[in-house]
């Protein structure tokens, strides 16, 4: 036998039962013998495959008559052919601490990038590829399953009030982008107490509390604005599709924290959802102080509804107006801005 | 003379064949296991193990030297005999009578202590405790151990930190396709780190088929996506169509887990068929009940939802139990059958305890509030809430965990092994808990480190044992397994592990 030689200890599995022997393969350029088994065996060299590494795990060699060897990771083992070629690459920057710290980076500044401008665009994107008919048929299945389950019951305000709403409803709306789809539904909720709803595709919900609470026209126009400015903007459809890409994407990177550790692996996927959710908000907000101001309505109006929601919900918990609307002091301060 | 099976819990066998359709045959096994011992134990031990006609004065022979331990006693009960549970006093093992024929029965000893210890005493407690519940045993069987093989975890958190970062950068990267390889990567580290007797395992899955399986998977993923959040008139029809794969899905899954799993060169095989699948999955009926009911918007009707709600809930146990038995039933290893015997009531009164605790720990905390005097309405209440709700959760969740594994390894057999599990609820709880708050405060980076912690506590739970050969074994051929079904499981987020 040469210096050349390769030599390898270890237990030989021959596959038909779970007991091993202790064998040696000497491999010498293309000739790989085995001894310890019985007669010796000689298998060439090109035949040979090898176990990626992983870790510092024993490592095995398949031979040609489907036995196999198991032995500690050797540099030499490398030298053979692999049996997943593909992972070699991976398993060299898996031993590498750089690398890994490079990761650590890379990682952030994909989440963040993916988080700032990703998401967004992507979902931008997406919201062009559904067609209205889609997004009202949409709208129509959830009003329905809003009025089955409970959520809603019938309105009890008087006809002249509420065909005052309408003549407002349909002023605020004329000129816009869904103009002819929009539709003004009245109903009383007890789970939802002081509320307004746009559903996507034009249907916009405003209860008895809702109208009640507000003292003035303008106000109710300012809630009616922002619900607007939700439709305008296809909000709906952008939370569903930014929340089926975030859960994906969380669903990737938190995949192993979940079954170790209960519950938290939803958390970072709550946290960008709240945050995505308030700048939607805000952009309704905008929308509508944009839209009262050209039908001559201040967005003080905006400011004085939204104290008496804040105010209602200390006394109430059932005003869940506010509870997806944070920051309400914020929203305030911004809507008397724009009303100056 | 009919008998149940306790394999799957089929009645109506008939005795002459004494063999049950799921593949369950007492006799077999029974002889199975003499076979085993008989080869090595030689004459003179062969007294002691065959089957012992029942004598009340006559001792059971004392531990022998080659002999670690007893882990199980087999009894069969003369037809017709009607039967009662009972509780041994020093163990916590239970014996379960029912108004089984010619029934195996098995004693198991979860508790390491009888293990070598006071054997003798035990056998014979279980004897007098036989007579007064029966009064006729026509078979005393018991399971030498002779030997421990080593399980041991050797995973490192460094280790696993890289090989976790590097495959998630690169998942990312690449939008999600490296993500096969990086399953495999994952695996392999979990396998060639879980030693048992000496030799890893050895997970053989390739990244290119699992790849192709990820791709289907997620395609059926997202018309079931879209079903449920854009048409949800199709939903029922959807989930239909979904229950009928169910069962595919299942299989494969197990199949491709098995198919690639080895050990010592040879690997796990399920055997499971549609048919059987569908039957045990269907849940005696109240699956498809549930999802004609979704098509027909039998739903409107409260007390039918009621009803058939509650079906579901009171059976969960049994079924589970039978999904268990039966998933294990059909897994092979080296021409062996796995077999688990565990009873919907032992998985019951796991669920009520740790529902019994997450109610008392909710109470306590209420009761705290209400004294403390804080405002139900403020924002604080909420946020003191939801610590005790949350710690009663994964208390009660880990409670569970730790009782059905312990539960579902300590009745598992397989060939020559036997399996002993300690895992404690409240360890398990403290390390979701601490996992819970450094993966938190780490933004993550710890979460490699939960996970190998977590792993070595179970592996260091677990025990096994060898009554008989490991030659017992003998090897059968492979044939591949599409990774398509199996993928389609991970989406759904189907566990089939133990």
């Amino acid at each position: 036998m040469s210096d050349t030689a390769m030599i390898i200890d270890g237990m030989l599995f021959e596959g038909c039962q779970p007991v091993g022997i202790q064998i040696r393969l000497a491999i010498l350029d293309d000739e790989a013998v085995l001894t310890g088994a019985g007669d010796d065996r000689v298998y060439r060299t090109s035949q040979l495959t090898v176990t990626p590494r992983i870790g510092r795990a024993d490592r095995f060699v398949n031979l040609p008559d489907g036995a196999e060897l198991q032995c500690t990771d050797l540099p030499c083992l490398d030298l053979l052919p692999s049996e997943s070629p593909t992972e070699g690459l991976v398993a060299w920057l898996e031993r590498r601490t750089l690398v890994a710290g490079c990761c650590v980076v890379l990682i952030t500044l994909s989440l963040l990038c993916a988080y700032n401008f990703g998401l967004p665009a992507a979902t931008a994107w997406a919201i062009t590829k559904v067609s209205l008919m889609t997004e009202q048929g949409l709208g129509k299945d959830a009003f329905t399953w809003l009025d089955s389950n409970q959520w809603l019951q019938a309105t009890e305000l008087d006809e002249t009030r509420k065909e005052h709403i309408r003549t407002t409803f349909s002023a605020l709306t004329t000129g816009l982008k869904f103009g002819p789809n929009y539709l003004l539904e009245f109903r009383r909720s007890k789970r939802m107490g002081a509320n307004a709803i746009a559903l996507p595709g034009g249907i916009i919900v405003i209860t008895d509390e809702m109208v009640s609470l507000a003292d003035t026209d303008e106000e109710i126009a300012a809630v009616l604005a922002h619900e607007i400015g939700h439709v305008e903007l296809r909000h709906a459809l952008k939370q569903l599709m930014q929340g089926s890409l975030l859960t994906a994407v969380a669903g990737v990177v938190t995949n192993d924290a979940s079954s170790y550790a209960v519950a938290v692996a939803g958390l970072p996927a709550l946290l960008a959802q709240t945050q995505y959710s308030r700048k939607l908000e805000s952009e309704a907000d905008d929308f509508a102080f944009a839209l009262l101001k050209r039908h001559h309505i201040s967005p003080a109006a905006f400011a004085s509804v939204m104290e008496k929601l804040s105010s209602a919900h200390a006394e109430d918990s059932s005003y869940s107006f506010l509870s997806n609307h944070p920051l309400t002091a914020d929203r305030v301060r911004r809507a008397r801005e724009a009303g100056e | 003379m009919p008998w149940k099976c306790p394999a799957c819990g089929a009645k109506d066998n008939s005795s002459d064949l004494l063999r049950c359709p799921c593949g369950y045959e007492p006799s077999r096994q029974e002889d199975d296991l003499l076979e085993a011992q008989n080869e090595d134990l030689k004459p003179q031990i062969k007294a002691e193990i065959s089957v012992l006609p029942f004598d009340q004065n006559s001792p059971v022979s004392p531990p022998r030297d080659d002999i670690i331990g007893y882990h199980e006693c087999l009894i069969a009960l003369e037809s017709g005999t009607w039967g009662c549970r009972m509780v041994f006093p020093d163990s916590d093992g239970r014996i379960e009578f029912g108004t089984t024929a010619t029934a195996l029965i098995r004693f198991n000893f979860p508790n390491e202590a009888l293990l070598g210890l006071a054997v003798g005493d035990t056998f014979q407690l279980l004897r007098e405790h036989l007579v007064m519940a029966t009064g006729k045993v026509t078979q005393f069987l018991v399971v030498p151990i002779k030997r421990e093989l080593k399980l041991e975890y050797t995973g490192s958190s460094q280790e696993y930190f890289r090989i976790w970062i590097v495959n998630l950068c690169l998942t990312l990267l690449t939008l999600g396709i490296f993500s096969a390889w990086a399953k495999v990567r994952k695996k392999r580290y979990f396998y060639s780190h879980t030693i048992l007797d000496g030799t890893p395992f050895q997970y053989l899955g390739q990244p290119l088929p699992i790849l192709k399986g990820r791709i289907i998977g997620a395609t059926l993923f997202a018309v079931y996506f879209l079903a449920d959040h854009f048409l949800t008139s199709l939903l029922p029809y959807v989930l239909a169509l979904g229950a009928l794969l169910a069962p595919w899905v299942i299989i494969r899954s197990a199949a491709f887990r098995a198919r690639y799993s080895a050990f010592r060169n040879m690997t796990f095989r399920f055997e499971g068929n549609f048919r059987d699948t569908a039957k045990v999955v269907s849940a005696w009926g109240v699956v498809p009940a549930i999802i004609v009911g979704m098509i027909f918007h039998w739903w409107q009707v409260t007390w039918l939802k009621g009803v058939l709600f509650s079906c579901a809930c009171l059976m969960f146990p049994w079924w589970i139990s039978r999904f268990r038995s039966f998933l294990l039933g059909q897994t092979t290893f080296g021409g062996k059958n796995g077999q688990l015997i565990a009873t919907g009531g032992q998985f019951l009164s796991i669920y009520v305890w740790a529902g019994m605790f997450f109610a008392l720990i909710l109470a306590a905390a209420g009761l705290v509030m209400s004294v403390s005097g804080i405002s139900k309405s403020s924002v604080y209440s909420a946020a003191l809430m939801s610590i005790p709700s949350y710690v009663g959760y994964v208390l009660a969740y880990a409670y569970v965990q730790a009782h059905t594994g312990n539960l579902v390894w300590n009745g598992t057999t397989l060939g020559p092994l036997r399996f002993s599990s300690t895992l404690r609820g409240l360890t398990l709880a403290r390390l979701y808990l601490t996992n819970a708050l450094a993966i938190v405060a780490s933004a993550g980076l710890l979460t490699p480190w939960a996970v190998m912690r977590t792993m070595k506590y179970r592996a260091e739970s677990l025990r096994v044992w060898l009554a008989g050969e490991l030659t017992d074994f003998s090897g059968s051929d492979a044939s591949p397994v599409g990774a398509a079904g199996a993928e389609l499981g991970e989406f759904f987020e189907l566990d089939l592990s133990l």
